[in-house]
């Protein structure tokens, strides 16, 4: 297995010639900023040159490229396998409620007996994404492993693209399948949030809005808690995300703030808020986070002193970059300091990380965390 | 934050810097770097720290006001408590003060009915006076019976008792209720339902005497039978069902739903046309689930009811000798009643009785103490025990009761009243057993004669040391057969008392 990572930029152009990596066995992987959507020159070259590679790729809040971020790029990682057959399948979504069928349809198209593990890339504002999982699931065996992304914009929350045809577009969804028994894909997943003051009962949500805990008017609550700290919300509230538990399985998932409503006394996430599940408040120093994106590293099962070419994908929540934008890549630094020498850490800050909360569950949404993935051949 | 985990960031600062542990920084704003880097993590911690503190401060205050709501809240629960029991207390002690007067009314009538000459018509008259009294004593009755549900106050018996006889006498009650209405009552007990029981007789009867009532009261022609069968007999329990069926007027399927609730008749109209407080299926009901029954009932309007309870009772201790020894006092009381019938029809002929038993007691000079203090209560009984030829010593209180018997006076009987002033029956009666204790005097029978009429009352008085009940309102023939038994005993004792003292005397003489 051979990696090349190459970067665009647009005055600069490509940071050195495209490597002759093209087959059928070749992934082509591209994280861009936003406004790539309207410039197609990069993408017509990277079709021509990898023609009969599987080319995808999403827009970002911020590329990865080892222990660096980049804005107004494109980070290209160039993955030709040897023993492993690749497969891409892309759908159409046109509405949050086509959620779940995209999520199933994905699966269903990369369905086979060899199948390894799924990378899902999609928009990351047309989407639900706790539907598009359980729409995954819905089709996939729980050993195949299923992880992604939602893809940004750089923080405005406007139009996210997916390459479809290795062309930006809005409105996608893909999977690239791995398939074979040489492909070694492994994920972990953390946060490092710390919780904090009394876990309530969720009393009355709907979707992706929280109206009451115990009862009481959330946003009420939440300003309550988080005192001075509360003055810049909505936007300080990327820094005081919701734990919530189901009672049921003991699953715990973090969910962020995206609006707060004052008339409703409402909040809304980026991710569904289910009633009878119990919610607490979470916070999170800078070491916090770099600790949690350490522990993801952590949860990793491969051996850190293989000689391998690995692809480490690492997904991370445009929160965490917010509250690291004074140290950034110190979470690219504290991952890669835990991978094997040959590894090649690419990735985007998304808009939600898909994984399974632990090792071979079901694909959930999470918000708020360091995504690994990682791709090597034996 | 851990040491380890201080010491980590602390490393990854050094780096993040382009600084080593082991080197002294040479580049300035390396260090620079490493030390914002540190001041971040400095104020991270801070913010994390006020986050906490919020938040404790918060959860203390949220606490505070938790604690504060249930406060309030079990503050209320106990007053609404303390009310309810206030307003049972108060229920009962109407009960007892309306019933005062309707004893009144019973004894007099009782006696004009003995002593004064009436034409038929007066007789009339008399006898529906009576009946109504009576009925307005028996709501009054199960008033202070529900009143005590609700509290919880109303404990449940477990004795043996006979079964048959009971259903019998309360089946003998209902036959006499008919009065003039085209309505044949029939009883019927299958030979294999135990004779003797245990578990509750007065609820039993009470249950009985209810259902029979209600047949009575809403059957104008035709039949009321009262069935008695043993379902099963498991678990050492007999399984009885008490069934009575009869061809009244019935009970709509929809009022069949709640007719069990308090204060429900059918529709306002039965009430107005039947009278009754609605309480009697609901006391039912209560009672049958406080021995762990079931109630159930089958009916179609204007074609007759059935009610049946379904009751397990327990299997009655073995009883070798006479049953009637063994039975407790309640049961006495009940055969001594269905002994007084009998011998009331004996004594038909009143001056032939009065004649019997001017003999009787002349024979005899007697002395009662009556304690009682209310005046009516006290001139009913006087004169009812006058006509019986004993002479009588009123005292409106317990403490003159005690004074008397205490002076050496020689009386033969104390009938007691609970309550009185100064001090009360229970009271005087401990006082007058303490003193004869202390003067080895033989005790003198004490009656209670009270309008309490619930199976703890009666223990209520035996544990205090008395020796029988009389409940209200005192029936003169009851009363008369209750005075002379305990004095025919009083004087056995007596007798004996004075043989032995003789004995002793002459053993003493000998010596």
């Amino acid at each position: 297995m051979k990696i090349a990572t190459v970067t665009y930029k647009s005055d600069t152009g490509w940071s050195e010639p495209l490597p002759d990596l093209d087959s059928k066995n070749t992934m082509v992987l591209v994280f861009g900023a936003p406004e790539f959507m309207e410039k197609d020159q990069p993408f017509q070259e990277l079709k021509e040159k990898y023609s009969t590679s599987v080319i995808a790729g999403c827009s970002t809040a911020g590329e990865i490229y080892n222990d660096m971020i980049y804005d107004n790029s494109l980070i290209v990682s160039i993955t030709k396998f040897q023993n492993t057959d690749i497969r891409l399948h892309t759908i159409p979504v046109i509405s949050a409620e086509d959620s779940f069928d995209a999520g199933k349809q994905v699966a269903e198209g990369l369905t086979a007996d060899d199948l390894q593990s799924v990378l899902v890339l999609t928009d990351g504002l047309l989407i639900n994404g706790t539907d598009f999982a359980k729409g995954a699931n819905s089709m996939l065996d729980e050993k195949i492993l299923v992880t992604g992304g939602l893809a940004g914009d750089g923080g405005n929350f406007k139009k996210t693209w997916i390459l479809v045809d290795g062309m930006p577009q809005t409105g996608y969804t893909c999977g690239i399948g791995f398939y074979g028994d040489k492909v070694k894909v492994d994920h972990g997943s953390k946060g490092g949030w710390k919780p904090f003051g009394p876990d309530r009962v969720i009393t009355k949500s709907e979707n992706n809005v929280l109206y009451e805990l115990d009862g009481k008017p959330a946003l009420e609550l939440y300003k309550g808690y988080l005192g001075d700290m509360a003055d810049g919300l909505p936007a300080t509230g990327l820094r005081y995300p919701l734990l919530l538990t189901d009672e049921k399985t003991g699953k715990k998932l973090v969910r962020t703030i995206l609006a707060t409503d004052e008339e409703a006394q409402s909040l809304t996430f980026a991710g569904d808020i289910p009633s009878g599940n119990r919610a607490q408040l979470m916070f999170a120093t800078l070491d916090n986070l770099i600790d949690g994106a350490e522990q993801a590293a952590g949860m990793l099962e491969i051996d850190n002193t293989i000689e391998n070419n690995v692809l480490a994908i690492a997904i991370s929540c445009v929160g965490r970059r917010m509250i690291m934008e004074e140290e950034p890549g110190a979470e690219l630094e504290a991952t890669q300091d835990l991978l094997p020498a040959n590894t090649q850490q690419v990735g985007f800050y998304s808009y939600g990380e898909l994984s399974p909360y632990v090792k071979n569950g079901n694909c959930d949404l999470h918000n708020q965390t360091m995504t690994l993935t990682t791709i090597y051949e034996q | 934050m851990n040491n380890n985990k201080l010491e980590r960031s602390l490393v990854r600062q050094l780096k993040h810097s382009g600084l080593s542990l082991e080197q002294t920084p040479t580049n300035l704003n390396d260090w620079q770097k490493f030390l914002v880097a540190i001041n971040r993590s400095f104020i991270g911690n801070k913010d994390a720290r006020y986050l906490l503190e919020k938040s404790l401060d918060q959860s203390s205050h949220e606490l505070r006001v938790l604690y504060d709501n249930l406060k309030e809240e079990s503050e209320q629960r106990i007053k609404a408590l303390q009310q309810s029991e206030d307003k049972s207390r108060f229920m009962a002690s109407m009960s007892h003060e309306i019933r005062t007067p309707i004893h009144g009314i019973l004894g007099s009538l009782e006696i004009i009915k003995n002593t004064t000459e009436s034409d038929n018509k007066q007789l009339q008259f008399i006898n529906t006076a009576f009946s109504s009294a009576e009925s307005l004593l028996a709501i009054i009755n199960n008033i202070l019976d529900f009143s005590k549900i609700g509290a919880d106050k109303i404990p449940l018996e477990s004795i043996d008792f006979n079964l048959h006889k009971l259903v019998n006498d309360v089946s003998n009650v209902a036959s006499a209720m008919v009065h003039k209405k085209p309505i044949k009552v029939s009883c019927e007990i299958h030979s294999d339902v135990p004779v003797m029981l245990n578990g509750d007789p007065t609820k039993t009867r009470q249950i009985l005497t209810n259902l029979l009532s209600n047949s009575v009261k809403f059957t104008h022609e035709g039949s009321i039978r009262t069935q008695i069968t043993l379902l099963n007999n498991k678990n050492k329990q007999y399984n009885i069902r008490i069934s009575v069926e009869d061809t009244g007027i019935g009970i709509s399927e929809k009022a069949q739903k709640n007719i069990f609730e308090p204060f429900v008749q059918e529709d306002t109209s039965t009430t107005r046309k039947y009278g009754g407080t609605g309480l009697g299926l609901a006391l039912i009901k209560e009672f049958t689930e406080m021995m762990g029954g079931e109630i159930s009932i089958e009916s179609t309007q204007g074609n007759g009811s059935r009610f049946w309870v379904d009751i397990p009772f327990g299997h009655a201790s073995e009883m070798t000798e006479s049953e009637e020894i063994a039975q407790p006092i309640l049961e006495r009381e009940r055969e001594r009643e269905s002994e007084i019938k009998s011998e009331h029809k004996k004594y038909k002929n009143k001056k032939e009785a009065q004649n019997t038993l001017d003999q009787k007691q002349k024979a005899d000079s007697i002395d009662l103490i009556l304690a009682e203090d209310n005046p009516v209560n006290a001139l009913i009984a006087k004169t009812m025990i006058a006509q019986m030829g004993l002479n009588v010593k009123h005292v409106p209180n317990g403490k003159q009761a005690f004074d008397e018997i205490s002076s050496g006076k020689p009386y033969k009987l104390v009938l007691m009243d609970m309550h009185m002033p100064i001090m009360d029956g229970y009271e005087a009666t401990k006082s007058i057993r303490q003193w004869e204790k202390e003067q080895s005097t033989p005790p003198i029978p004490i009656i209670a004669m009270t309008a309490n009429t619930l199976a703890g009352d009666r223990d209520k008085c035996i544990a205090s040391g008395m020796d029988d009940f009389l409940p209200k309102p005192v029936k003169q023939d009851y009363l008369k057969k209750v005075i002379f038994e305990w004095l025919e005993k009083h004087n056995q004792t007596f007798q004996e008392n004075r043989d032995n003292q003789k004995k002793e005397s002459s053993l003493a003489s000998s010596h």
